[in-house]
């Protein structure tokens, strides 16, 4: 015999129906925020790696120091060099003003962590170059 | 097989072959109440399962030859058996085929079914007006299907007997049958059918039967609908976790949101530092100079410039301040020898 009034099954489908309804509205809060976490932390993230590349990579800064110093208009000149764990120093003595203006805009425009530098005019066309870049 | 199915349930070998026909249903304990239209009460713990013979006062049956093999396929006769016997009402329908044409399955033309109608609504009543909940019931019969088997005639109570005519169960005065046996004893030893029945306990609902199945149909329809986005919405959620940590992984991040946000930091500051540098040490060599004069000296040293500029008079000294303080925070200044020296904050 039917002992369940179906009223009741009706009910029972309907609370059903409201709650996966509510839960599923839930579910998609959920998703579009994870959505949103998602794409921020990834923008983070590549943000942060090019940040670690540019400042916290002493294989690549090394690198870029010393390519910039292979520079056709440096090459001629003798450089004295210091690395230390953290850092690398360089000292170009007496390099004329071509030299110097290839030197200072690669220094400048590079993304090296420059920790001091000192540029003194040696006399009219010369000037002698320190720097010292993190590691 | 047989012979152990009779050791086991202590069925004789009839009651056995019945069983496995699935004509009989194996011993039961619930407590079997004959209901007719005269009962009033009835002792019931609340507990308790039982099962209800109902008396003939409660249905039609009729003995037919129909053409069909099948149960379901009988049903679908009923109505039609009926048209004009019955009064106006909502009926529902019951068959079986007889027990002792079982065996003729193929036999179209000659097998009888038992064809019962009923109405539910006063079968209901009466049960609800003895208090009998549906919590209660384990299963409804008729008479007929469970007393046939009984070939004298049964005493219902002390004026009427139930007597079998052409093989169908009537109600009769019991001053008119010899050897009545008593109900409560045939009912206690014989064994229940199969062939219970359904009642429509919810037939005067305010909606009709036909629209409640519109209604659940659709709502399981939804239902279903709605649990597979909700099951499509889980897996996207759980493939978006996995993106997050596949990225957490493969750009080396911390773990939690306050050290992701520590090391954004430290970095973000150190380049907005780097660009200050740049940016300074561009403005301060972009210093207004004029002929004879020149930079001799910049220097960056625990965040400070140093800086010495050779000028052509000494007051071009306040002109070169000028243009630096736009941008810059000059520490100290002092002019010697026509030569500027300056210290700045980075």
């Amino acid at each position: 015999m039917n002992k369940i009034n179906p009223l009741y099954i009706i009910g029972l489908l309907l609370f059903l129906l409201i709650l996966l309804v509510y839960k599923n509205g839930t579910l998609e809060t959920k998703l579009q925020t994870q959505e949103i976490i998602n794409k921020q932390t990834l923008k983070e993230a590549k943000e942060i790696a090019s940040l670690k590349r540019a400042f916290k990579s002493a294989n690549r800064n090394k690198t870029a120091l010393n390519s910039i110093l292979n520079h056709p208009q440096l090459k001629k000149y003798s450089v004295q060099k210091e690395v230390s764990k953290t850092s690398m120093s360089i000292k170009l003595e007496n390099i004329n003003k071509k030299a110097f203006d290839t030197l200072s805009s690669k220094l400048f425009n590079s993304t090296l962590k420059i920790d001091s530098f000192a540029f003194e005019r040696m006399n009219e066309n010369n000037i002698s170059v320190e720097a010292e870049v993190a590691l | 097989m047989l012979a152990s199915l009779t050791s086991k349930f202590k069925f004789n070998k009839e009651e056995s072959l019945e069983l496995l026909k699935g004509l009989i249903k194996p011993q039961t304990e619930y407590k079997t109440i004959y209901i007719d239209k005269k009962t009033t009460t009835i002792n019931l713990n609340k507990s308790e399962k039982i099962d209800i013979i109902l008396s003939p006062a409660y249905y039609w049956v009729r003995e037919e030859k129909l053409p069909v093999k099948y149960e379901f396929q009988a049903k679908n006769l009923l109505p039609s058996i009926f048209d004009g016997i019955l009064s106006d009402g909502n009926y529902s329908y019951s068959t079986y085929k007889k027990r002792s044409d079982y065996a003729k399955s193929n036999d179209l033309q000659n097998s009888s079914w038992l064809v019962y109608a009923y109405d539910d609504t006063i079968i209901s009543n009466k049960l609800d007006s003895l208090g009998i909940n549906d919590s209660s019931i384990h299963s409804i019969y008729f008479a007929q299907s469970e007393l046939e088997s009984i070939n004298s005639p049964i005493q219902i109570d002390e004026q009427e007997a139930l007597v079998k005519h052409d093989n169908i169960l009537i109600t009769m005065p019991l001053s008119l049958t010899n050897d009545a046996k008593d109900i409560k004893e045939v009912v206690s030893l014989n064994r229940r059918t199969a062939h219970s029945i359904n009642i429509n306990r919810y037939r005067n609902l305010p909606i009709s039967e036909k629209s409640i199945n519109i209604i659940a149909v659709t709502l399981i329809a939804f239902i279903g609908l709605f649990l597979t986005e909700f099951i499509m919405n889980k897996n996207s959620l759980k493939e978006l976790y996995i993106e997050s940590a596949k990225i957490t992984k493969t750009y080396r991040l911390p773990t939690t949101s306050f050290e992701l946000n520590s090391m954004k930091k430290g970095l973000k500051k150190l380049a907005s530092k780097q660009e200050e540098l740049r940016a300074k040490t561009q403005f301060i060599l972009n210093a207004p100079l004029i002929k004879n004069e020149h930079l001799s000296l910049l220097e960056l040293k625990n965040s400070k410039f140093i800086v010495k500029v050779n000028l052509a008079e000494a007051k071009r000294a306040e002109a070169i301040k000028n243009y630096w303080q736009k941008e810059v925070s000059i520490k100290s200044i002092k002019v010697k020898d026509n030569t500027l020296s300056a210290k700045i904050s980075l």
